[in-house]
Formats: structure tokens, sequence, C-alpha cells
């Protein structure tokens, strides 16, 4: 190989190499075996467990429905969830469940959830209380809010 | 029958064509690879008439279409599973596998023989999960049906696209194989460079549809609301983007080896057969789930099998690649300069390649070991790349103005374009001009690289892409605009018009979101039921309206109306259907008629059902039914059955009828809007929110402009009220314009080709 291309894959591989190790190092982990971490807050993975804490807590459910890939579940959480004032309601009023859809099929089923995001709230006793598919603007998601919280009693 | 024969008959065709091969009989290979394609194409037609008819007797056809469909969706479910879609894969690869009957040399007839083994391959991975497989029971009258997302004319050839394009790839692979083989061995050197020219051409026509199939692919992912746009690095994506961007550099190569045979002779065969592994890669990700959860894969089906073909072809030209390199140290000692820019370009490509798939594979192998789940979005994919964005951009831009006797200026030219973008890096006119919004990562941690990427001015993109398209111009003049010079001009062109789209568009997106109440609109007709279209339905509009929004813009609503279509009557068989037919007892059927006559017994409701022609009794649970009405009842035929009538004949036992108002194809809201900035007009049209009984779909506005596109999509659906967002997208069309460049140049490099070598 001539000198010069061999400087220079030598170089594309540092590249590779450099690139493979620093961002498996710097990419932010989204979820462990115990939670999925979203705006802060920390989700339950399953119905399961959520179901499971909300009765012991007596508080309205929250499960929500999102993707890795999915652009509005981006803006749910950047705009929406991390507002002060509906961030500290769902940490406070609500149990938190993250369902991602690439992962827990059999609660995607469960709920007969077509796309995300998408968010089901029910009482503790696995009563519906209110769908909310797609994406909702944090004014109109605090609106539903507070009428969760009414309705649930949470 | 089962249609499955068809398959068996063309693996025995293949069977046959290996034994010909093997044994140098060619009439026996001949006939078995006749056999083989026409069998998969016979296959593939029956399959294309099931859904043509809406034959819901095959669960793959239940599960893809219904019968309210028209045509053009119908043809789309052939391909919307993967029984489809490996059986149309089979099907393209005997076919090359007939092709190559063109061609006598030695490395042809091994050639043929890989590419008869993978349509083999294929043919048995349909067998394990075969699209004719019956619906298990009665065969329903109506199918699932697709995702509603999916009905939409872009998506309906969205696979097919794709898969013209994976297709194309077997061939070169397998003679890129042999020619490893045979070349590491010093064998057959005539063959060996005509072939390179055919697997040359055949990447081109598998890198054109795939070209296509991903712009069709991004102009439905921009329509469907959810997936924000024409790209959003989702696994399945960039698990697209892979086999194209893998394609591109094999044939930047196989060009420069053809050129001279010493140069690349390992790097462009191994480049020509990964285009083929990386579409197997990107079947893997899509239809086999593995690469968001573990369960899909080991669930069965095909998935194992595309796995292990993965790994095979993977495994297979890396060992002949290696092995050849060790054999035959062919490569030249000294390099020109135009080489060594050529082969740095190229290396940028494959590290921006590697990027995309380590992007794609880590995150669903560190899962694996660790249960972690990393946040590799868009930001990931974006922030990485640019940076060897600009660079590719540079270094193409040089290559492409590059010649020995303007060597001194090539490089002062490139020293100034890249002095000047970094420049521009710097330079911010306002807020948004971030190249990528990192901030927006869903974690708090904020890396020192993501930070100093995520800062740099979407500015920088303006001075690569200008330089790449004065390079063009310079090339245009130094080599004039013959067929193939002018193909290589207009798709790199091509290349820096979408690079202006992809970095402004969504940086100069702006967006507001407007509702409007019924109340405060006033309803000017109340919801009625009225026939519609060939159904029927309730109709209902809305007053006109004009909101200002708390920006430049405003929304004026100029009209809504909410409708129910209902199924076409079509879509069941009539009455006379049933009676035409020699029934036997037991059999379970469905049929459509007007209510006759309406008798209650002490058993049950025996509803006479007509279609002007004929008629049948259906014994049914007590319904309230007018004279007249039409409905549709599945049930049991019990033959010889006293009728109320007085009569005896057939019944058929129904455990519900369902009356056809009810049975809705869908129901539509439609909302009219024209967007105004200040007193002008940026655009009007109609949106729709469908629900359908499996799923929503909300259709957008998109009024296009040559400056950008005026977009708006319903948000949630609340009876009252209509709420929507808009967004007024610059640039955007300048994507779709540079695809069209990248296809008509590769067309004309096709064609120059053609010309040559025919």
């Amino acid at each position: 190989m001539p000198a010069v291309e061999k400087v220079l894959t030598l170089l594309a591989l540092g590249a590779v190499f450099g690139f493979a190790y620093y961002s498996l190092n710097s990419t932010p982990v989204i979820s462990d075996s115990n939670f999925t971490y979203i705006a802060e807050l920390e989700w339950y993975k399953t119905y399961e467990e959520g179901l499971r804490e909300a009765k012991q807590q007596n508080r309205t459910l929250m499960v929500y429905f999102w993707t890795i890939w999915c652009i509005y579940c981006e803006k749910y959480h950047t705009e929406v969830f991390s507002r002060p004032d509906i961030n500290a309601i769902l940490a406070e009023r609500f149990v938190r469940v993250a369902v991602d859809m690439d992962v827990n099929k059999r609660d995607t089923r469960r709920f007969g959830v077509q796309a995300p995001p998408y968010i089901v709230f029910l009482t503790p006793d696995e009563r519906v209380i209110m769908r909310v598919p797609g994406y909702v603007p944090a004014d109109e998601f605090r609106r539903i809010l507070d009428a969760v919280v009414e309705e649930g009693g949470a | 029958m089962s249609w499955d024969l068809l398959l068996y008959a063309a693996s025995a065709g293949g069977v046959l064509a290996v034994a010909g091969i093997a044994l140098g009989r060619e009439r026996v290979r001949r006939a078995g690879t006749g056999m083989l394609f026409g069998f998969l194409l016979a296959a593939n037609m029956v399959l294309t008439y099931a859904f043509a008819v809406s034959d819901f007797s095959y669960y793959y056809v239940w599960k893809f279409s219904s019968s309210v469909y028209p045509l053009y969706y119908k043809l789309s479910g052939v391909l919307a599973g993967q029984e489809g879609t490996l059986l149309f894969w089979a099907m393209l690869i005997a076919g090359g596998a007939l092709w190559l009957e063109r061609h006598s040399s030695l490395l042809s007839r091994r050639a043929q023989l890989v590419v008869v083994v993978l349509a083999l391959y294929f043919t048995g991975m349909v067998l394990v999960q075969s699209p004719f497989e019956p619906y298990p029971g009665a065969p329903p009258a109506e199918g699932y049906g697709l995702n509603p997302l999916l009905l939409d004319p872009w998506m309906a050839l969205h696979p097919l696209t794709t898969f013209l394009g994976y297709g194309a790839t077997a061939v070169p692979f397998a003679g890129a194989l042999v020619y490893l083989l045979m070349s590491a061995r010093g064998s057959g050197d005539a063959a060996c460079r005509e072939w390179v020219t055919e697997g040359l051409q055949w990447l081109r026509y598998a890198w054109v549809f795939s070209t296509i199939s991903m712009a069709f692919g991004g102009i439905w992912a921009y329509k469907t609301l959810g997936w924000g746009g024409f790209w959003a690095w989702d696994p399945v994506e960039s698990a697209m983007l892979l086999p194209w961007m893998v394609m591109t550099a094999a044939l930047h190569l196989s060009v420069e080896h053809r050129r001279n045979m010493r140069r690349y002779s390992v790097l462009a065969p191994v480049l020509t057969a990964y285009s083929f592994t990386f579409t197997v890669f990107a079947t893997a990700v899509t239809r086999s789930g593995i690469f968001e959860s573990v369960h899909a894969f080991i669930a069965g089906g095909a998935g194992k099998y595309v796995m292990l073909l993965l790994g095979v072809s993977a495994l297979a030209p890396l060992c002949l690649g290696v092995w050849k390199w060790l054999r035959v140290r062919g490569a030249p000692a000294r390099s020109t300069r135009r080489e060594e820019i050529f082969y740095a370009a190229v290396l940028v490509l494959m590290i921006m390649t590697f990027i995309v798939f380590y992007g794609v594979s880590f995150p669903p192998v560190v899962k694996l070991l660790t249960a972690k789940k990393y946040a590799v979005t868009k930001q990931f994919f974006n922030l990485w790349l640019y940076p060897f964005f600009l660079m590719l951009l540079l270094i193409t831009g040089l290559g492409l103005s590059y010649s020995e006797r303007r060597r001194r200026e090539a490089f002062r030219e490139f020293a100034v374009f890249s002095g000047v973008t970094l420049l521009a890096m710097f330079i911010k006119p306002g807020e948004n001009f971030n190249i990528v919004d990192y901030t927006s990562f869903i974690s708090a941690t904020k890396p020192l690289l993501y930070a100093t990427v995520g800062e740099i001015s979407a500015l920088s993109i303006l001075p690569p892409v200008a330089y790449v398209l004065y390079a063009c111009w310079i090339r245009a003049r130094i080599r004039g605009l013959r067929l193939r010079e002018a193909g290589v001009v207009l798709i790199h062109g091509g290349l820096a018009v979408i690079a202006v789209g992809v970095v402004f568009s969504p940086l100069f997106t702006s967006e507001f979101s407007v509702s409007f109440k019924r109340d405060e609109v006033g309803v000017e007709k109340p919801l009625m039921y009225a026939e519609f279209h060939e159904g029927f339905g309730r109709l209902g509009t809305w007053g006109v309206h004009t909101k200002e929004v708390p920006s430049e813009y405003s929304a004026v609503l100029l009209g809504v109306r909410e409708y129910v279509e209902g199924l076409r009557s079509a879509a069941y068989p009539a009455v006379s259907s049933l009676t035409e037919r020699n029934l036997s007892e037991g059999e379970v059927y469905t049929v459509r008629g007007y209510v006759e006559q309406a008798v209650l017994t002490e058993h049950a409701m025996f509803i006479k059902l007509t279609d002007g022609r004929s008629s049948v009794w259906v014994a049914s649970p007590p319904y309230r039914v007018a004279k007249g009405e039409e409905l549709v009842a599945t049930g049991m035929v019990l033959l010889d059955v006293p009728l109320p009538d007085g009569g005896i004949g057939p019944v058929l036992l129904s455990e519900a009828v369902s009356f056809l108002r009810e049975l809705a194809f869908r129901e539509v809201q439609e909302v009219r809007v024209e967007v105004l900035r200040g007193e002008r007009t940026l655009g009007r049209g109609v949106m729709k929110y469908e629900s359908y009984s499996n799923g929503d779909a909300r259709r957008p506005l998109i009024d296009r402009n040559l400056w950008g596109d005026v977009f708006a999509v319903l948000d949630m659906r609340v009876g009252d009220e209509v709420s929507m967002t808009v967004r007024i997208k610059p640039f955007i069309n300048l994507v779709w314009i540079g695809v069209a460049l990248f296809v008509l140049g590769m067309g004309l490099c096709i064609l120059q080709e053609r010309r040559t070598n025919p």
C-alpha cells in the first residue's frame, strides 16, 4: 500500500476506534434494570410493577407508552414532563409507568396501543380515567392532568 | 391445494440447477434455473392475485388487506409483511440466476451457483413462514387491514422499491465472492475484468432503487405524524441507510478498480459483497425486531435464519478478502495525488458508515449484556456525523475539481473553502443557529465533545456546499458534459443540494398551535345521516372562523366536515352467491342482503334476506329490523329446516347479524384551513383525522411551494374542538430535488455503461 494511503488508513482506524470508545462512555443511559429515567423522574418499566405500587400508595397510575425513536416522545420529555409545574404534579400525585413499546410488547398489547406517544390514566383499581393518544402541548396537558387528578381523587 | 407446492417445485428447480452446474450439464442447469425462477414468479403471482381479489382464506392476506381498499393498497399488502417480502426477494434473486445464463465464463457459472444457493435459502425461509398459510378456521368476510398509517401512496411503493434494490445486490455479491476467490488464485483475468463492469452495473441499479425507496420512505415519514420529519434516525431508517452507504463506497472503488485492476483489488469486491450483507442486516433490523427486543428473535419464524444468513454473508467476504490480501499483495507502491484524494473521500464515507452501524447495533448488544438502555437518538447521529460530513463535502469538492494540470489551484481552493468553513462554524446570526440542539438530550449529562460539536453554527454547511457546486462546474468545464460526466456532476450536485435541505430545513422551521371550538365557530349543519361516496355516512359541517396567533401568523378555519364512511356493500357476497352454491351442512358462510320479511318465533328470529334474485332465511337472536334494511350475516348452514313460510329449506344459523350502517370503514374529521403571515397567504388545504377499526391516522395538510412547505396536522381528537399544529418549513423541498438529481445522474451513468458495454 502506498505510504500516503497507509497513513490515511491508520488515521481512519484511529477515528473509528476513538469514536467507538468515546461514544460508548458518553451516551446517556435512559433505563437500567430497575427504572426508566425520563424528565429526571423514575418510571416503572412494567404495568405490573406500577399497579402494585399504585395499590399500595392508593395513587393514580399514569402509563406512558414511548419509544426511543419517537420525536413526539422527546418533545413530551423536554417540553411537557420537564416543565416545573407538570413535573411536580407527576412526581407527587402519580405512580408513573413508562412502557417502552419496542421492548414491552405485553403491556403495549394489553392497552391496544398502536403508535407512540400514548398515555393512559388509571385508578388503582384499574378503571381507565382517560386515554391520551398522540402529543398534547404543555398547557393542554396541564389541563388534562388537573382533570385526571380531580376525577381520580389522587 | 396449498400453493406451497409452487415453492417446493421452485426448490426442486434450484437443486436441479445446482446439480447441473456441478456436473457441467448445460441443459439440466438451464431447466433448473428456469424452474426456480418460473415457480417463484408463479407463487408471487398467486399471492398478488389473492390480494387483488381479497381472498381472506390466507392468513397473510387477511392480516394485511381489506376488501374496501382500492386496488393500489390491496396490492401493496403483498409486501407488507415478512412472508411476502421474502417471497418477492427470493424471486428477484432467482431472476439474477436466470440473467447469469447470458454469460458463459467460468466466473459467471460459479457466481450463478452462489446465486442459486441464495435463492434456495430464501425459498426455504419463505417455507418456514409461508404467506400461503390458511386462515385458521372459517375465512372471515373482512380483513384486519394494514395499519392505517401505512395507507399512503408513497408507502405503498416504498417496499417495492426497497426490495428491487435489495434484490439487485445478490448478483454482485456472488460475483464479488467468486472474483475474490479466482483472482486470489490468479486465474481468469479477462473474465474478472468483464465481471467488474457487470457488478458495477448491478450495483448502480441497486443504488438507484435504494435511493428512491429511502426518498419514498422519507416523504411518507414526513407526512405521517409521530416520526417528525423526513428522517428521524430510528433503527430501521438507519439500517436502510447502511447498504446505501456501502454501495456508494463500493461504486466509487469499483470504478477506480476497473481503471487500474491493481488498485482496490481486495477492498472493491469486499465492499461490493457487503452491499448485500447490509441489505440482510437491514432486513434483520426491520423485520426480526432483535434490535429493540430479544424476544422476537427467539420467538422463531424466519428471524433466526435471517441472522444465520447475516453471519455467513458477513464472514465469507471478510475471510476471502483477507485470504486474497495475504496471497496477492498487488497494490502499487506509489499512488497519484488524485488517487489519494479519492481514497480519503471513501475513507471518510466509511467512517460515517461505521458510525451509523455502531449507533444502530451497540445499544441492543449492550442491553443484552447489562440491561442498560442507551439514549441513541437523532442527536447521537447528527453530532457524530456532522464533522465528518463537512469533511466529506470538502474532500468531494477537491476530488471533483482536481486535475494534474490545476493541481496547485485545486489545493489552494481547498484551503480557502476549508478555512471559510472553519470560520463559519463560529458565526451565529441568531439563537437557533446551533447545528444540533444537543440540550434536548434526554439525560442531563452533556459530554464536552457533544457540547463542542453542538455549538457549531449551521452556516458552516454553506462553504462546503458552495465548494462542491463550484467543483461540479469546474469538472464540467474540464471534462465536458457527456453522459457519464453529466451523471457524476448531477449526483454530486444533488448531494450539495440535499446537504442544504437537511441542515437548514429543521433549523428554520417555525411552529404554532391553534384551536377552534365548535361554540365559537358556530355549526352550519348538524350531524346527519347522508349518502356518501359509495357508502353512506354522517355528515356535519362547521362555519368559517379566523384566529390570530400570538406571532406574525394567523390561521383561518375555512370549514370542518365530519363524516362516517361505510363499507362498500360489495365487500360482502350477496345472497345469490350463497343460493347458487351446493351448500353443505355445517359450513360457515357470510351473506349480505336486504330484509324482506322478519318473523319472531319462540326459538329464534327468522329474517328473510334477498338481493332481488334469490333469498335465504337467517336464524338469529331477536333484533329490531326494518324491511328493506341491508345487513350482513355470518353463520353455519343447516339444511332442510322447517321455515316460517311453511316450506323446508336451508337456514343460516347466525349468532349475530351486523347492520351495514354499523360497519363503518372509517370516521373522518376533515378540516380546511388557510395560513397567513400578516396579510399574505402562505398556504391552504385540508387535513384529516381518520379513525379506523384498527387504529387512527392523521393526514396532514401539506401545501408545497418552491421555498418550502406549509405543514399542518390535527392534534388530539376532541369532539367539540379542533386543535392543530402548523409548521412553516422552508428549504424542505431541496431534499427531494437533490434526490431527483441523484436518480437522474445515476440513470445517465447506467445509460452510458449500456452504450459502451452493451
